[in-house]
């Protein structure tokens, strides 16, 4: 569904454009339609850009990224609106992802209002209906960002996203700011989704037993480069490249 | 138990309240000018010229016989109005090109940005001189010549909030649930701007208000008959030696209107600030 | 062993405008010599808090109750001019976020060696003295480059490397208690591996009692002797590290463990409230699958095995006895 190949970003700076970094280099892999994809790399490895080149949000220097047919560095403002619709987001910050001055009434209504989906419903009936999958009640709505605590953030966001009926959602580190048994809720969460709806995942993370616990195939990424790709099970029990060893044998046993 | 209570410290805006009254008189003052004029700014009563202070003319008369107090009044409503006019059209010309060129980047902020440069370049002074002698005379010119140079300073301030928030978790998140450019700009990164802006607009009004005054005291503003600041302070330098109070009154309510806006600037800074908000931390 | 710190029933408050917000409620553990204790919470229990109260480091409108002792000495209610030749010298602290915690515009050898010196002018041969121990300390922590490192810019720094010297400066002074709050919150796997190695080894070299603030089990289980865990501004259990892991008792830390990813990723269901809206009895009465009637309207005690092991939950109160002066009711805190 989602084909990513040869993708490269790289910046440049200094006088003249003479320092180069690759934040990106050469990256190539595949998501298929109803599959988690773990991505695992520390900070700094370039994840971020990936997701942001895909969100379209930055332009790559080179290759191609194809989601479903269309070639998304290609596409214009207009197919971009349709296309926003199909990828979605979850960020890594739950606190900082709403608009700190507006509610959270606003914050869900937000999508409805920018796709006019409150056709056959009342949007207060939309609103009220998503909120109530993710566990938020009616009594949250008029709190702000900041009133509400990281967990219930972060699920208000998994809601948003979803009432767009996504094909594919980004969660770039989606609970790395959360709590142990926050963490739990949220990924159940993302797991029902993707059961209920077939919601494919491309799931960031730099915790090896998060990614064991969610996905199916994952990739490694290191210095912008991926070292390895494969299902969990290959990657896990039989690592290959060096960087892959060390990060496993960082693991702590509880 | 024993408790141990500390005191809590609860800084009080004097500032801001010392800044809203004596704005506020100012602008009742403005408004309510005819009112308040015991004589007709513009009447001469050539018998009655270098008055001194007295009761009947309390900030006294001036060469042409002149009520100096209804003029000064009366000059309230043309500085005011310059200032206020001034204010307006540079905020909205600066922060609509200052977040444009923040948010798109690229050529357009290379643009806009090496404009802002040239004309900061150039002191204000010396810029609305240059360009009064261009145009010619008058208030609408002065107005132009300043907002020239004035939207800068928005634009820099715009500029700024709009990089620092372009890149901000809730912005991205906003454009990926589908909001365009445009919905991004005006409601996500103006109702920042616009809390920034608000004190530099009041900052500005006591700093624009005194280039008006210097400039008409240049003879590059309002023209003569009318009460002007500028205009009576460069009138009443020639008599300086016996009748002072001439220049000293419009002077003063010159440095009063400044002082006034000033201190509304800072009080809102820190109101509005959130950085000198007190943070208290509970984990 | 010697304790080294011993905190009794610690309650403390914030106040809120004109409310009185209670965050700590009945505190009470002990830290012996050469021991690394694990406060183990989730955001917002108020473990940082506690941290904070030893230190004296609490914000203005902070209300305290109850006793600290370090080495049998009250320290609470200690004047900040009596307190301060404790903290640094005799307590020290590792702050979280390495990244903000260092001045970005002086060397870090420099800043390092203020925590000895006060910022005071030293003589030459001082100054030389204290250099040698920096570098002793950077080689022992495996900074690389150790004298050159002296030299380097915090922003020059990578995480790991400016982590290892938050801790150089937290044991400088040679403390005999060192508070470490959050050492691996928000690094990656690599680093974090990394930042719990340097404090192992610490524990075996440096002889002096640590207090490790974190949320991470995973670390926790790596360098800690005992664990406490944390809910709600109360201490819930405290025992030995593989007890607590192994055979939690609360129904609380047993929830938390069975979270974690390799635990089996069991969902403990709802949220810790804040601490403005505290129902009467058992603060974790109502996400408890356990729950009892009376678990509604009483706050449990303290109860302990005789090994050490404490629980705040009646379900063990047959097999232990109340560990502490019955704890004060809700209301008469409030009032």
């Amino acid at each position: 569904m989602l084909e990513i190949s040869h993708l490269s970003k790289t910046y440049t700076s200094g006088f003249l454009g003479n320092r180069r970094v690759d934040a990106v280099k050469d990256v190539s892999f595949q998501i298929h339609s109803g599959e988690i994809f773990g991505l695992i790399g520390e900070s700094g490895s370039g994840k971020t850009t990936l997701t942001r080149m895909i969100g379209g949000f930055l332009k790559p220097s080179s290759g191609e990224i194809t989601f479903e047919g269309k070639n998304l560095v290609k596409a214009n403002a207009r197919e971009w609106h349709q296309l926003r619709q199909q990828i979605q987001f979850v960020f890594q910050h739950p606190q900082l992802t709403f608009h700190p001055r507006r509610n959270i009434y606003f914050a869900c209504a937000e999508p409805i209002r920018l796709y006019h989906l409150d056709r056959h419903i009342s949007e207060k009936d939309m609103i009220r209906h998503m909120l109530r999958r993710v566990g938020i009640s009616e009594d949250q709505w008029h709190k702000y960002p900041h009133e509400i605590s990281g967990g219930q953030a972060q699920r208000i966001a998994i809601a948003r996203a979803l009432s767009l009926n996504p094909k594919l959602l980004i969660c770039d580190e989606p609970t790395s700011m959360l709590d142990v048994s926050v963490q739990a809720q949220i990924l159940r969460l993302l797991l029902r989704a993707n059961e209920k709806y077939h919601v494919a995942m491309l799931f960031i993370s730099h915790d090896l037993d998060v990614i064991r616990a969610v996905c199916q195939r994952v990739a490694v990424m290191h210095k912008g480069e991926i070292v390895e790709t494969g299902t969990i099970e290959e990657v896990f029990g039989n690592p290959k490249h060096e960087y892959t060893k060390k990060l496993l044998s960082a693991h702590m046993e509880v | 138990m024993r408790r141990q209570r500390k005191k809590i410290v609860n800084r009080k805006n004097y500032i801001l309240y010392i800044g809203i009254v004596l704005s506020a008189v100012i602008v009742l003052v403005t408004i309510f000018a005819p009112f308040l004029a015991p004589c007709d700014p513009t009447k001469m009563e050539l018998s009655q010229k270098f008055i001194a202070p007295c009761r009947e003319f309390i900030f006294g008369t001036d060469h042409l016989g002149r009520d100096i107090f209804s003029r000064v009044i009366e000059g309230s409503r043309v500085s005011l109005s310059v200032a206020a006019t001034v204010v307006f059209f540079s905020a909205a010309l600066g922060v609509s090109l200052g977040m444009i060129s923040g948010y798109m980047g690229g050529t357009a902020d290379m643009l806009i940005m090496r404009v802002v440069d040239v004309l900061l370049a150039f002191p204000t002074i010396i810029f609305a001189l240059a360009l009064s002698t261009m145009m010619g005379t008058g208030q609408t010119n002065l107005i132009v010549a300043i907002t020239c140079i004035q939207w800068t300073r928005y634009a820099r301030i715009a500029r700024g909030e709009a990089l620092m928030l372009k890149h901000a978790e809730y912005v991205e998140a906003a454009r990926s649930i589908g909001n365009s450019t445009v919905q991004i700009l005006g409601k996500y990164i103006f109702p920042n701007v616009i809390s920034k802006i608000i004190i530099l607009a009041s900052l500005d009004i006591g700093t624009i208000i005194l280039y008006c005054a210097s400039l008409s005291f240049l003879g590059l503003g309002a023209q003569p008959p009318s009460p002007d600041w500028g205009v009576m302070i460069s009138e009443g330098k020639d008599y300086m030696q016996y009748a002072p109070w001439m220049a000293l009154f419009p002077g003063l309510a010159i440095a009063f209107c400044a002082l006034a806006f000033n201190m509304l600037g800072d009080g809102l800074r820190d109101l509005l600030d959130p950085r000198l908000k007190e943070v208290v931390r509970t984990d | 062993m010697e304790k080294l710190l011993e905190i009794k029933n610690l309650d403390v408050a914030f106040l809120m405008g004109n409310e009185h917000v209670p965050v700590l409620n009945q505190i009470s553990f002990d830290i012996y010599e050469n021991e690394v204790l694990a406060i183990v919470g989730e955001t917002g229990c108020g473990k940082s808090v506690t941290g904070s109260a030893i230190l004296h480091l609490l914000p203005e409108n902070a209300v305290t109750d109850g006793e600290i002792y370090y080495k049998n000495q009250e320290i609470l209610k200690l004047s900040e001019e009596k307190f301060r030749k404790f903290r640094g010298r005799e307590i020290a602290s590792v702050p979280q976020s390495p990244s903000t915690s260092l001045d970005p515009m002086m060397v870090v050898g420099e800043q390092v060696a203020e925590c000895v010196t006060g910022g005071y002018r030293q003589k030459k041969a001082d100054r030389e003295n204290i250099q040698t121990r920096i570098w002793d300390i950077f080689s022992h922590l495996k900074l690389p480059g150790e004298r050159k490192i002296c030299h380097a810019y915090p922003c020059q720094l990578s995480g790991g490397m400016s982590q290892r010297v938050l801790i150089s400066m937290g044991v400088i002074a040679e403390p005999r208690l060192l508070i470490v709050d959050e050492p691996t919150k928000a690094v990656d796997w690599i680093l974090r591996k990394e930042v719990v190695n340097v404090l192992r080894q610490m524990k075996d070299e440096m002889e002096c009692g640590m207090m490790l603030i974190t949320h991470d089990f995973g670390a926790a289980s790596q360098i800690a002797d005992r664990i406490g865990v944390m809910y709600c501004g109360q201490m819930v259990e405290i025992g030995k590290a593989d007890e607590i892991l192994n055979k939690p008792k609360h129904p609380y830390t047993k929830g938390l463990i069975d979270a974690l990813p390799s635990r089996g990723f069991h969902v403990m269901e709802g949220f810790m409230p804040s601490f403005s809206e505290l129902s009467a009895g058992c603060r974790f009465a109502p996400r408890c699958s356990r729950c009892l009637e009376r678990c509604r309207r009483h706050i449990p005690e303290m109860y302990e095995d005789g090994n050490g092991r404490q629980v705040r939950c009646f379900l063990f109160e047959e097999s232990g006895v109340a560990y502490r002066s019955p704890c004060i009711e809700e209301a008469v805190f409030n009032a």
